[in-house]
């Protein structure tokens, strides 16, 4: 799975996630929850369908690393590269 | 023959304006067909039928304002259908399903609506206030247990322990869980209303309904099931408007506490602040903990600030035992 490709899956859940809010205030650093005005909620759902699109379960402890569109590509990145679909189904 | 009524939306939709008939004397409608378009506070909605059979009388002429309850149309139904299984669905033909569409004028609507209800609230009911603040460390471990345990899908949030925490604390103080109309009356089942925010637009508040006898896993379940539909206005009439109580939480917005105002007839509203790292004193040594402070607005015709402080205590009780929940 290429960087596209995982920002892809990131701004396509975003967008069933937030369908009202502006992605263009959005760059690759800024914290997701406060752009998007994103609750637990929300982010929670976010974690789902990336782990659903890319198998990448992120612990609750690893939230922090996770919280822009760049550091979340980077982490499943880093993880998509030792992770198998099925390995990922449950957490870790 | 079944009397199709016009359907509550909330207790504060005392009527709407009959739009349009997408169906006329003589058609026949399945279950689930959608036979009328109405407009209310919260935007045009369309009605479905919930039982099958033929239209025989139309009551409601369309560019008529009726109020809930009204009859609208007569429908004679399919004789299957009018042996056992049908017979409480008769009774109860209020309940029809409606779906809400989004658009700017719902937009514009729901904001009325939410002014039309506060309003309402700050008129007529005198509010008393209560907070107190809870050492959230024991209900933070569990989560946290519990959420690295369970594949993704099946974590939970806090809101949850808060929502089981508020139901049973109303099981043990019911006069908080009851209406206000001339009088107290205490309601038998505990429905909790949670304010979900649809950003820009408002807010709207669906219902876990018997949040005191549901495990949690449930009531996450009808989080997932409740809260995207809210967002994408397509609530059904069984998702709102039966609330015995509401709850509203800002989370992790970085706010303290937050009061509320009184969804009428209800008698309270919980508010619950976002999880905070504070120093409190634990066995008389000052420890940082995670706490939150939940607060309480109750309508003083119908309980007094004792009532509400017996019932936080309960709350901050069920909250330092997660296990228990």
């Amino acid at each position: 799975m290429t960087e596209d490709q995982i920002r892809e899956i990131i701004a396509k859940a975003l967008a069933a996630i937030a369908p009202d809010a502006d992605m263009r205030s959005v760059d690759a650093v800024i914290d997701l929850r406060t752009a998007l005005g994103l609750d637990s909620f929300d982010f929670l759902r976010l974690m789902q369908a990336v782990h659903a699109a890319t198998g990448v379960s992120i612990p609750e402890d690893d939230y922090g690393a996770v919280t822009t569109i760049q550091g979340l590509a980077a982490y499943i990145t880093a993880k998509n590269g030792h992770t198998t679909l099925g390995a990922a189904a449950g957490d870790p | 023959m079944i009397d199709f009524t016009m359907p509550s939306l909330g207790a504060d939709m005392e009527d709407a304006v009959l739009v349009e008939w997408k169906k006329h004397v003589g058609d026949h409608v399945e279950r689930g067909d959608i036979i009328a378009e109405v407009e209310t506070q919260k935007g045009d909605i369309e009605i479905e039928v919930f039982n099958s059979g033929t239209i025989t009388e139309i009551c409601v002429e369309a560019g008529q304002r009726v109020p809930v309850g009204t009859v609208l149309a007569r429908i004679d139904a399919d004789v299957e259908r009018t042996d056992s299984a049908a017979k409480p669905a008769a009774a109860s033909a209020q309940t029809d399903a409606v779906a809400t569409r989004g658009d700017a004028a719902t937009t514009e609507s729901i904001r009325q609506a939410v002014a039309a209800a506060v309003t309402t609230s700050n008129r007529e009911i005198p509010h008393y206030y209560l907070a107190t603040t809870v050492d959230m460390q024991a209900s933070m471990a569990w989560l946290h247990t519990h959420n690295t345990a369970v594949p993704i899908e099946l974590r939970l949030l806090p809101t949850v322990l808060y929502i089981k925490a508020v139901a049973k604390a109303l099981r043990d103080v019911p006069d908080l869980n009851a209406t206000w109309d001339k009088g107290l009356h205490q309601l038998d089942h505990i429905n909790v209303g949670v304010v979900v925010s649809l950003r820009q637009v408002g807010i709207i508040v669906p219902t876990i309904k018997d949040a005191d006898t549901k495990p949690l896993d449930t009531i996450m379940a009808d989080l997932n099931d409740i809260i995207p539909r809210a967002r994408d206005l397509r609530l059904r009439s069984s998702d709102i408007g039966n609330a015995t109580v509401t709850l509203t939480s800002l989370g992790e917005g970085g706010v303290d506490q937050v009061y509320g105002v009184i969804y009428p007839p209800q008698v309270a509203v919980i508010g619950i602040g976002g999880v905070q790292r504070k120093p409190i004193a634990v066995n008389g040594k000052v420890e940082i903990r995670p706490v939150v402070t939940i607060t309480m607005a109750g309508d003083h015709r119908a309980t007094d600030g004792l009532t509400g402080s017996v019932f936080l205590s309960k709350v901050c009780t069920y909250l330092q035992q997660p296990e228990m929940l």
